[in-house]
């Protein structure tokens, strides 16, 4: 056999096979290409612990996710501290939510959220505590009472646990728009009667009469000006209405912070009021007589604040304002840090990074405290409440994301190569062979691989001029590919072909290139051994996931495995991703489950499990009208099948059709109603094709 | 007077004005200013006129022939393009009054932001199109014909779609569709279309997708289910047999021609999509085995949307084309080319091949590239020319709908307004050294170095007021003198935000996601010279809520001074993408919508459709909430706080109202009448002894 063949085989790494012989006229010597065999007795020692540490699970995941001994990702719901019976498997709630019902399951299709009340609930008790101690340990002379804003997750269920698992320590909600603010309104009717409704956003007399009533609706509602113009709509209408409103006021600090995050940050932001326009403000209320209704003090430095240094610095400027309005005769008593708690999605603990901070809950409560205290005794005031808007903090970690792989599919052209052109190599290009043979022989790899895509450019052009055909432009593309494989050049990135939309589900990752946790559920036990990206189902571009945590622009993942499905996990996506996608070709919303700790089987209960928009439920967003389309084809059926029986299937299968998500099914769900449709197949013999 | 006083006078650009007394304890001189008179005789308001307006904003260049400047300083519509006659056109300004006017008026009462379509924008774009084939074939000798299909991605609307089935029909334009609910939508729509209209079926396929794809040729349906993928054609010949219905096929090639550009990460062999060489082989050999290998009959492939250039254009037609002759020598039953998308459109009229957002090419141009490329190769390889389809999606839809907002306010970016008077003891006293350097810097015309240290000046003031030895009033004076140099320097022209009543999340995400521009301009007042530069932000509370980026490269905007009146802007050449791409970010939702013929009527067009934008409502269903429920809690809720029955059922009124209406914000006049009613039923003088009515916490 030639030596080249040798070679190649034994650099093969298992499971790869070369489709048909390969045989050359003249043996080409790849010698010191390093053996595989290394790689393959490390697979047989992989361990669920050594995923953990590959993916960095403890780094963001912690303390609610883990790796657990089977090699599954499991959910600790009461995090730090989840016994260990109480622990979730997330392969485990998958199956239970996408077996069919036959098997015991809920049927639902993915991509799939698993939301986590207590996980939620969790961390809403985590803020608290940490800003409780902080107040306690410094010796601060008043409380913290936060608020949920809620355009960070709208999802009804969400918000009402946050009521209701704020109540015991008065915690509220923030709204930036009307229909925000009716459903603040509407969930704070059942949460605790001192809670905070704080009010942001533009605001036209429609906003401000909705907030003067709900504060006639006896809820703790405050105005926050954010543009100069609305303290005289608020005075206009609170006599007109004879509603006493109480007025926060939005500073823009001149606390900058770079990062994307840090737009809102400096005197360039879109928000707030400057110096002047405070004192202005001040001024009118007191013209007005309502000085006193103005009792609160927002800012906001920027989301993902990265370190406590820069928080501090910004709350103590804003420390001094509250101040500045105690003195000019405000009645002031809370003072609103906004958002900015930042999460740490790749768990590097990394102040440098969009994507990280380098504090915990604990290290922000203690700044933040501190800094207020240390500006107010100074100034002998009187501490305020501190409250703050800290979304991301709250309701990121709760929610998971599950998605399939579908297939793969290689990202440099070409798959495994077919038979070589023999012929073609020895006759037409023996020069470039023989090339190809000599900087081979003299170990000149880097060259070889340069050298191959040359020859690859040069066919592609005479491909082009119709001088080269298809076969041969084949063979020189598998030559190259052979040789690249040979020389183990960069490691292949694989395509990995996820049943997903990123405009739907992770529009960040579009829009801002935010890169969220993305990794394996279960197969942890097993070593990954190919580097992938995602593609997802949308026939765009840009609908691909390359940018992984850790800087990464590739994912380790496992082999896919025939008939098994593989899943994949997004975390801590429970922010924003959901009221920011839309519907780029009809591909909707995923399904959704609630899952709570329970200690019957596998831990956990399913308290709720929604479908996610079906195929007619997109259309109907574009104004189509599903029923008619149906009764449309239905018709055309009628017209066009020649037996009854076989256009009454039809009909049923486009019903199906229309009743299902638009995302892609497994073959296994999908045989029962295929054997349901091919059945009059029979009675067609006399026509075995027809079109 | 002093003289800086009489020099900031002259200086002053008329109109502003400064608040309170102006007065300093020594005079600093800034000789040297050019005065502003000059440009007041070149460039007075009085000598503007639309047509200024026009060339500003490039409005032939991006919006000809559809869009136009007309006499009364409005952007009008030609709904026929180059074939619109002068009593045809339509006055922007008009249809968004017709919308916006309430109904007591006779107008529609929409809330803004609103979308205007103009089908008759739509049926010229598709006859424009289909013409410039039929142009190119003909003159070329071509010996077949060219049949479109739209890729439904790019707008789905239901009439929108309708509209292109029913126009194109005379020339068997069909649908393209890359999901099961389009898919659907194809299906559905194409039955009352041409019946040799083409269905082609792209993107990612299960089961499902293709047996919906057999069902649809079972139909009579002239569908053709492309494959992206390898697998896809075991699936193909497995449900095809079992279903007892032949398939037509297509295959997509991956092609090596590459663009450069945010819209060629389709293009070469990295791309997400098509098959390699390798793999078409394997495909045509798997169908042989089948017996299959004549249901092979179209060849797609995409560049890459947004094609700069014809040259890169007919270099990637000639490879495909070479793949089609290829194809026909292996025995396939080739009949289609399918050029796929990438007609690009010029977003900004610049006409360049440079730019992500412009084309060197016009439609005429464009398809005679094609077709000079595909008759080259097949003649050349004596192979039958195939019939020629094309997947212009964006060239279709982008004219046809113009995207209507106000703007509601405006505020400096530079973070002061006009300063308040000065506190004269603080400058003199406290920064008289700073003061008298100042003065010396300006007396000398050392103004670049003046707007530095005035900078300085002002970040020492600040650090001092963070450590609280600087208070309020005295930051303010030091950012008010900060303003006063920087205007006084003429220093760079300011920008001011203009808030605009609008969610760029929901209305324009390609803005946000790819730093796509529109040209966005004033629809009227463009009869005055536009005296300020903008930009614009949105309602959200999001930072990234904002347009800073404008056609020709700009990052301003030219606009007007905001009056009394709405001052609405328009964004132009949208139609493809936007409104299935946005969200609902903040629960702002859609806009509402209107369609606009032109008609012999009053004002040349009839409105043939409007729907309001979704509700509060409508946007709480989004998220799992009863917005039913949530009233009936709230209506409770006054029913148990208010001490008047009366006044709580206004109050009910007012919530529901509030519900029914868009999340958007509203004129102050469409407010004012509801507002009265409310305050008549609150009678003051029955809770004298409870004024203010509050929880003190």
């Amino acid at each position: 056999m030639p030596a080249l063949a040798c070679c190649v085989d034994a650099a093969a790494p298992p499971g790869y096979a070369f489709a048909g012989d390969i045989s050359f006229p003249a043996p080409v010597a790849l010698t010191g290409v390093p053996p595989a065999t290394t790689d393959d007795s490390n697979n047989n020692r992989w361990s669920p612990s050594l995923s953990a540490a590959l993916y960095n699970v403890d780094g963001w995941g912690g303390p609610y996710f883990a790796v657990n001994t089977a090699g599954n990702i499991s959910v600790r719901p009461h995090g730090s501290d989840t016994l260990s019976h109480q622990e979730i498997d997330l392969l485990k709630i998958v199956k239970k939510a996408s077996d069919p019902k036959s098997l015991g399951g809920l049927s639902l299709q993915l991509p799939l959220i698993a939301r986590f009340p207590d996980v939620l609930k969790n961390r809403l008790e985590s803020l608290q505590s940490a800003f409780d101690y902080a107040i306690q340990s410094g010796g601060y002379e008043s409380h913290y009472q936060g608020v949920y804003p809620v355009k960070c997750n709208q999802d009804r269920f969400v918000v009402e646990d946050i009521v209701k698992f704020g109540s015991p320590f008065r915690f509220g909600l923030e709204a930036g728009s009307k229909p925000e603010l009716l459903l603040a309104m509407s969930c704070l009717c059942k949460g605790n009667p001192d809670a905070l409704l704080i009010c942001n956003g533009f605001k036209d007399a429609e906003y401000i009469s909705l907030a003067l009533v709900a504060n006639k609706l006896a809820l703790n509602t405050v105005i926050v000006v954010e543009q100069e113009e609305e303290v005289d709509l608020i005075v206009e209408l609170s006599k007109k209405l004879c509603i006493k409103p109480v007025i926060g006021l939005r500073a823009k600090l001149r606390t900058k912070h770079s990062g994307h995050f840090g737009g809102t940050s400096g005197e360039k932001g879109k928000f707030g009021l400057t110096t002047a326009q405070i004192l202005r403000v001040v001024k009118n209320l007191d013209l007005a007589g309502m000085l006193d209704c103005l009792q609160l003090l927002h800012f906001h430095i920027g989301s993902q604040i990265p370190s406590t240094a820069l928080l501090a610095d910004g709350v103590g400027e804003a420390a001094q304002i509250y101040c500045e309005l105690v003195r000019l005769g405000a009645n002031m008593r809370v003072i609103d840090i906004g958002g900015g708690l930042g999460i740490d999605y790749d768990g590097s603990k990394s102040c440098d990074s969009d994507i990280s901070v380098e504090y915990s809950l604990e290290d922000y409560a203690v700044a933040v405290v501190h800094a207020v205290q240390c500006v107010c005794d100074r100034r002998s005031v009187k501490h305020p409440v501190i409250c703050s808007e800290s979304g991301r903090a709250i309701v990121s970690h709760h929610s998971v994301l599950i998605f399939e792989a579908v297939g793969t599919s290689s990202t440099t052209g070409g798959g495994a190569s077919p038979a070589l052109s023999a012929q073609y190599l020895a006759e037409e290009l023996s020069e470039d062979y023989r090339n190809l043979s000599e900087l081979a022989f003299r170990g000149e790899y880097e060259t070889c691989l340069v050298y191959t895509e040359e020859m690859k450019e040069r066919c592609v052009e005479q491909f082009k001029q119709g001088t080269v055909c298809m076969e041969q432009l084949a063979a020189v593309e598998g030559l190259c590919e052979l040789a690249r494989k040979a020389v183990g050049a960069g490691e292949s990135v694989r395509r990995y072909h996820v049943n997903l939309s990123v405009f739907t589900s992770v529009p960040d990752a579009w829009g801002i290139e935010q890169v969220f946790p993305i990794i394996p559920i279960h197969r942890l036990d097993e070593k990954p051994s190919v580097r992938g990206i995602l593609s997802d189902l949308t026939c765009d571009s840009d609908g691909k996931i390359d940018k992984f945590i850790n800087g990464e622009s590739s994912l380790p993942l496992h082999e896919m495995e025939g008939g098994r499905t593989y899943y994949l996990g997004m975390f801590l996506g429970g922010a924003y991703e959901e009221a920011l996608g839309g519907v780029h070709n009809l591909f909707g919303g995923p399904s959704v489950v609630r899952v709570s700790q329970s200690d019957g089987p596998h831990s956990f209960a399913v308290t709720r499990a929604v479908p996610g928009p079906s195929c007619g439920d997109v259309l109907r967003v574009m104004q189509h009208q599903p029923e008619l389309m149906f009764e449309t084809l239905k018709h055309r059926a009628q017209e066009y099948v020649s037996h009854d029986n076989a256009a009454a299937l039809l009909a049923a299968g486009l019903a199906r059709t229309f009743d299902r998500m638009p995302y892609l099914l497994s073959l296994s769900s999908f045989v029962a109603d295929d054997v349901a449709a091919a059945v009059p197949a029979a009675q067609d013999l006399g026509e075995q094709w027809s079109y």
